[in-house]
């Protein structure tokens, strides 16, 4: 089928208004988000009403994040939360969400939480998640500015200051969430040695291998994401995820079809992508 | 009041920045790259000083309270000073070659030396963790081990066939695996994003929120 | 009582223990070069193959993203593809968005390029850090000397130097050369140049650790060369003649690497002794109770 006279015609009624990029994927693009935001607002609406929500598989990484606080809180010996290595980007919104969940355990059962920060604006926001999980259990006084601590921006000087943390403080349980980079082998193999439970959750694919051979417990990729639909079991996130869920098929659908094309010889998928 | 007026905010920044990421409105392009994008530049510039104001907080009261290891608090507090006071007060400031010289000796080589540890923890963790406990952890030794070799001369020295493995292996199947955890990625963050755009995800505004 | 055996023993070594192996394994061929043949890769011959074909007077970017602790892996890829470029006649622009990068690559290159006879402002220019990679480089796309605010890392004006001659937005350039130890790295130039059609070739130079990733780039396209880590590194020196830092350092990775799956093979073995042993036991313990 040619579709060369579909991307001709599509052409001047598009350029007026869409941008373009040297792949000609913009109008896919365009579309697939317009998708993915028809699905958001089809499962709001379910969520809103009485019908049963997708159920969610077992994440074993997410639900012995109490069987971590359990064992500081028993111990007696702090838990290490690192909120990642990036500034304000979506693995730390995970992280943080994470981290409020784990704020509101610590603030119940009094267990000590240092958080090492990068970056300073995360820091910021950090500590007030944290400070307000003490204010909801009525305990004020309880918590501790000096454990959050800005450590450095650069990437081994804060890693050599968690390091230091984990040692001096004989940590029990360690959280890494969020965006890591070199690092991370360096801060799992530490927490190994000081004998801490270690959970670790990133959404990129080059520490991944490190985390999973360092940790006792990984989220892998997408599953950082899901932490707070999860944690909450709530409906309108669950069916967030139905709606990621649906979307990312429809990916895997183009992908084995177009796979499948191609290796028979036709570039129809890949012509149909990039119309413009 | 709290919540909304950052959520509002949210919202209009991030509707302005996919529209700008799609559509060709002059208004909305040069509103996005000239102050929002920038916007962002100058909050971190401003954020690096409640950095600051934490590290001499805490370091001082370590000090004053004489916690343990206090010692080191003034050392830090030292070299601190020192490199904030140079880079501001010095001709040419960061770039001078005093600068650079206490740079160079002392802040670049200990982040080589802590990157270096990787490798010895890498050994370490490897020793550890690959056990060929089930089948799965059995191929995934294998493949370790070809890839390993391969990607060294004295691997192609033992054996002309493991560069082969190794390439084979890092172009099909790793490739391709980091493709799909790229798309799982992908989705995922695009989900967290429109989430927190639309206000769905308020943990970062309000601890308890979210479970 | 539980019998302990060397595989015990070794099961529960103390990691110090396999530091030293480490340590000796990669200090050893550093003092005594073994001296074993590379292995040329594809998209390492292919890169050079690249490089060669842009003709004398092109102007390139050279992305100098790094930190001093990607020195390793980085600084002789950078070396060699400096070197190349100013035998080619390329007139190179180096730029980054890291904070130390710019500093970094000019302590490096400065001794190769005053051994070379290479005139600072005519064959090379450092713009130096800037913040703000985003809008840098999409304002680039328009007019590359306002991106930059007309200065260089020494406060100069960028217009006045004859290296920048004919550079007024960032299609002038023939390919970016990016050294890629995270982000911003080849991943940003891709997103702000590449997809955008200003510059169609990028040279990607990745650390080890991202080279799991720069394949699929490399495979898919969207970079039109790759040299990956040290091995890479090493390679691109021996092909453009100047053996360096990365094929001397090979011999000593080689035994690095082999130390490692020596403790694979090993760890392994006790792993499985120490289970026949455990098997056995339960046998032992199961006839003797029945």
């Amino acid at each position: 089928m040619d579709t060369t006279a579909l991307s001709d015609a599509l052409r001047p009624f598009l350029s007026s208004w869409l941008r373009s990029d040297s792949n000609r994927l913009s109008f896919t693009a365009f579309i697939f988000f317009a998708f993915f935001i028809t699905m958001v607002i089809y499962y709001w609406r379910m969520s809103l009403g009485e019908k049963p929500m997708p159920k969610l598989r077992r994440i074993p990484g997410l639900d012995a994040l109490d069987e971590s606080i359990g064992r500081a809180t028993e111990m007696g010996r702090p838990i290490v939360f690192v909120p990642g290595m990036s500034g304000f980007s979506a693995p730390t919104y995970a992280a943080l969400t994470i981290m409020g969940y784990v704020a509101d355990q610590v603030a119940r059962y009094d267990t000590r939480m240092i958080v090492c920060y990068r970056y300073p604006e995360v820091l910021a926001v950090g500590s007030s998640i944290v400070q307000t999980s003490y204010l909801e259990q009525g305990k004020r006084d309880a918590f501790r500015a000096d454990d959050h601590r800005f450590l450095s921006s650069d990437q081994f000087g804060y890693a050599s200051g968690v390091c230091g943390i984990l040692q001096r403080e004989r940590a029990a349980s360690q959280h890494i969430f969020g965006s890591m980079a070199a690092e991370a082998i360096i801060l799992a193999e530490v927490g190994n040695v000081v004998g801490a439970i270690q959970i670790a959750g990133q959404t990129g694919s080059l520490q991944q291998p490190y985390l999973f051979a360092a940790c006792d417990y990984t989220l892998m990729v997408e599953e950082l994401y899901v932490a707070s639909a999860y944690l909450s079991q709530d409906r309108l996130r669950i069916g967030m995820l139905a709606a990621q869920d649906i979307s990312k098929s429809v990916l895997i659908i183009l992908i084995v079809i177009g796979a499948f094309l191609m290796t028979f010889g036709s570039n129809f998928i890949d012509r149909i992508l990039t119309l413009y | 009041m709290r919540r909304t007026v950052p959520m509002v905010l949210t919202f209009c920044a991030g509707f302005i920045m996919v529209l700008d990421g799609f559509f060709n409105i002059s208004f909305i392009n040069g509103f996005a790259n000239r102050y929002l994008m920038r916007s962002v530049t100058l909050s971190v510039a401003w954020a690096a000083g409640i950095g600051a104001l934490n590290i001499v907080r805490l370091h001082v009261r370590n000090i004053t309270t004489k916690r343990t290891n206090y010692q080191y608090s003034y050392i830090l507090l030292g070299f601190f000073f020192f490199m904030l006071i140079s880079g501001v007060v010095l001709e040419r400031h960061t770039t001078n070659p005093f600068y650079q010289f206490v740079y160079s000796s002392f802040q670049a080589q200990l982040s080589a030396a802590v990157f270096s540890l990787s490798s010895f923890y890498l050994a370490s963790s490897s020793y550890r963790a690959f056990r060929a406990r089930s089948l799965e952890a059995t191929l995934l030794l294998v493949a370790a081990v070809f890839v390993i070799s391969g990607s060294v001369p004295m691997g192609a020295a033992i054996w002309s066939g493991f560069p082969t493995v190794s390439q084979w292996l890092m172009k099909y199947i790793n490739d391709s695996t980091m493709r799909a955890f790229t798309i799982g990625s992908t989705m995922g963050t695009l989900s967290q994003c429109v989430r927190n755009l639309v206000g769905i995800e308020r943990g970062h505004l309000r601890g308890s929120e979210g479970g | 009582m539980e019998k302990k055996t060397i595989w015990h023993t070794m099961a529960a070594v103390d990691v110090r223990f396999l530091y030293i192996i480490i340590v000796i394994a990669i200090v050893i061929p550093l003092l005594n070069p073994i001296g074993l043949p590379l292995v040329f890769l594809d998209e390492v011959i292919d890169t050079v193959a690249l490089m060669r074909s842009i003709p004398p007077g092109s102007l390139v970017y050279f992305g100098a993203e790094c930190a001093a602790e990607n020195s390793a892996e980085l600084r002789p890829p950078a070396v060699a593809g400096a070197r190349l470029m100013y035998e080619l006649g390329h007139r190179i622009i180096i730029g980054g968005f890291w904070p130390d990068g710019c500093i970094l690559v000019r302590q490096w290159l400065t001794p190769y390029f005053e051994e070379m006879g290479a005139v600072y402002g005519e064959d090379y220019v450092i713009l130096g850090y800037r913040a703000s990679v985003t809008s840098i480089l999409d304002t680039a796309r328009d007019n590359f000397i306002l991106a930059f605010s007309d200065r260089d890392i020494n406060g100069d004006r960028l217009s006045s130097m004859p290296v920048m001659a004919g550079l007024n937005k960032a299609s002038d350039f023939a390919y970016c050369f990016v050294l890629s130890p995270g982000g911003p790295g080849t991943g940003t130039y891709t997103t702000a140049w590449r997809a955008t059609g200003e510059v169609d070739l990028i040279i990607d130079v990745p650390t080890g650790s991202m080279y799991n990733s720069a394949g699929n780039n490399y495979q898919s396209g969207l970079t039109a060369g790759l040299i990956g880590g040290l091995n890479g590194g090493a390679q691109f020196e021996q092909l453009i003649g100047h053996p360096g830092e990365a094929t001397r350092s090979m011999d000593a990775q080689s035994m690095g690497h082999f130390a490692i799956i020596t403790f694979l093979v090993v760890g392994n073995i006790g792993y499985f002794q120490i289970r026949r042993m455990e098997e056995q036991e339960k046998e032992a313990i199961k006839s003797g109770g029945s």
